[in-house]
């Protein structure tokens, strides 16, 4: 037996456009698509080729938490020519009638806005549930705007992506509740809605979400890694934007092991480096690790340390929110209860910013902020940041150009 | 929102009907629809969702009580609780007829035998 042609179609945004759904469905059906199934959890609908033949489809909210219409309800409505087709989400029963006899389902909004109150109810706490998930994705960029920086486009996308979901969300729930609010009203719902317009912006979030979930997002970030080089930190003749860690003192007994990106196996290869990066947002930064170890096998490995970050950024409200996320950052090393350090003011002349922070002794940073140029020095060792305030402040008399 | 909880504490018409179609005799579903499109004249077609609907609303609340199911046709009956809010209802509706003609001046009557 020939098996007839079947179609599946993506209906995710559809349990607040029931009036466009409707329009749509009977569309299919004069062109000979019948709607056979819908997904339960996925937001899908089978369509199994025909005759085509004009079919009125009536979307009816689910009464309570049921997956499936009960047998009464399925016989009452065939009595009157509807027949029960199948579940469209989790929020209606999708009806359909062929005869042109068959009365409408509902006449009387009142009674209909009934069913819709409870539906926009459990749709609104669905929604608002995704809609608080949505929310902390996008609040991301604001509490890590250091992550903005460093991955621009993968960022960017992802918030458009998020975005759009929410739009969608809000839209939808406003949408159900207007539905309501007419039938409350004692305004019939129109079945012959417009859908094109909702079409074409499920397809555009459904390839936005596509895109997000498929390589594409792996290629952002990889476009976003190649805006940075890191090389070791003696190989660089360039003049870069950080104070030697020699000039806060260091021991003969210390040595600096060079950079080693090859050898990542071996002891010390992850310091003494400097990772630069431009790109759209930041057109010139650099981290810069120092890292001085002890000879003496019997001591701790590192001696001192000093990791320093200079960023040229797009504007200075930039500046200032990459340096407060980098000073948080550093102040939230495990040990270093953040309540317990106070930052400083220096009051540097031509500085927008100046503080000084010390981590109950056991480390120091330096915060230097000059409009949309920012410097920060995480420091541990036995020198005072204070002390070569002046040199980090030298830094800043030149600009620098990204490896 | 107000005004749907207002709507469903009243009878809407199409409710009026239904509880009119149990006064006299026992009705399954399409049995009250064939009533209702026979007393208004086909102004109203009462479809399933909405009876459906009122069927269930008029059960919980014990306006109507079921009888009888043959396979899954289920009958109603009016119950007294019924009877006195349809018969509740023709009162106000009365009053409100007998204010709008009592309202009516010489004025309007004369417009409206024009």
């Amino acid at each position: 037996m020939k098996r007839k042609p079947r179609l599946i179609f993506p209906t995710f945004i559809s349990a607040a456009f029931p009036d466009a759904m409707e329009a749509f469905l009977a569309d299919m059906a004069k062109k000979g698509w019948f709607l056979q199934k819908a997904g339960y959890f996925l937001p899908f609908c089978a369509f199994e080729k025909g005759t085509p033949a004009p079919v009125r489809y009536r979307l009816e909210p689910i009464p309570d938490t049921v997956r499936t219409p009960s047998g009464d309800m399925v016989q009452f409505y065939a009595d009157f020519g509807w027949n029960y087709v199948t579940t469209l989400s989790n929020f209606f029963f999708v009806f359909a009638a062929e005869s042109p006899d068959a009365p409408e389902v509902h006449c009387d909004p009142l009674v209909q806005a009934k069913g819709y109150k409870r539906m926009c109810r459990s749709f609104g706490i669905w929604s608002l549930g995704l809609l608080v998930l949505l929310a902390i994705f996008l609040g991301i960029p604001l509490y890590h705007p250091g992550f903005l920086v460093d991955r621009p486009r993968f960022s960017a996308f992802s918030l458009v992506t998020l975005l759009a979901f929410a739009v969608l969300i809000l839209w939808s729930v406003l949408r159900l509740w207007k539905i309501y609010r007419n039938l409350s009203h004692g305004n019939p719902i129109n079945h012959h809605k417009g859908y094109l317009h909702i079409l074409s912006l499920q397809t555009i979030v459904l390839a936005l979400f596509v895109l997000f979930l498929l390589p594409f997002s792996d290629k952002l970030m990889e476009w976003d890694e190649n805006d940075q080089i890191t090389q070791a930190l003696a190989a660089v003749e360039e003049p870069l934007p950080y104070v030697p860690l020699a000039e806060l003192g260091i021991s003969p007994d210390w040595v600096q092991t060079p950079y080693a990106p090859i050898a990542t196996s071996s002891q010390h290869s992850d310091s003494n480096y400097v990772r630069s990066r431009t790109n759209f947002l930041a057109p010139a930064t650099f981290q810069i690790s120092q890292t001085a170890y002890h000879t003496d096998p019997n001591l701790p490995a590192v001696a001192t340390s000093m990791t320093s970050y200079y960023g040229e950024l797009a504007n200075p409200f930039l500046a200032k929110i990459v340096g407060m996320d980098l000073v948080n950052l550093y102040q939230d090393a495990p040990g270093m209860p953040r309540y317990k350090t106070e930052k400083e003011p220096l009051g540097l002349p031509g500085f927008s910013e100046s503080y000084y922070v010390d981590l109950l002794g056991n480390a120091q940073i330096l915060l230097l902020r000059q409009e949309d140029r920012v410097l920060v020095v995480h420091y541990s060792g036995d020198a005072s940041l204070k002390d070569h305030v002046e040199d980090f402040a030298k830094l800043f008399t030149q600009s620098y150009t990204p490896l | 929102m107000a005004l749907a909880k207002k709507s469903l504490e009243l009878l809407t018409e199409t409710m009026f009907y239904v509880l009119m179609a149990f006064l006299k005799t026992e009705m399954c579903g399409t049995d009250v629809a064939a009533f209702i499109q026979e007393k208004t004249k086909g102004r109203i077609q009462i479809g399933p969702g909405t009876l459906y609907t009122i069927l269930g609303k008029f059960e919980t609340e014990g306006l109507l009580e079921e009888t009888n199911i043959q396979g899954r046709k289920r009958t109603y009956r009016i119950t007294d609780r019924g009877r006195l809010a349809y018969t509740e209802e023709v009162e106000r509706l009365r009053r409100c007829l007998l204010d709008a003609e009592a309202e009516e001046t010489p004025v309007t009557k004369k417009e409206g035998s024009l």
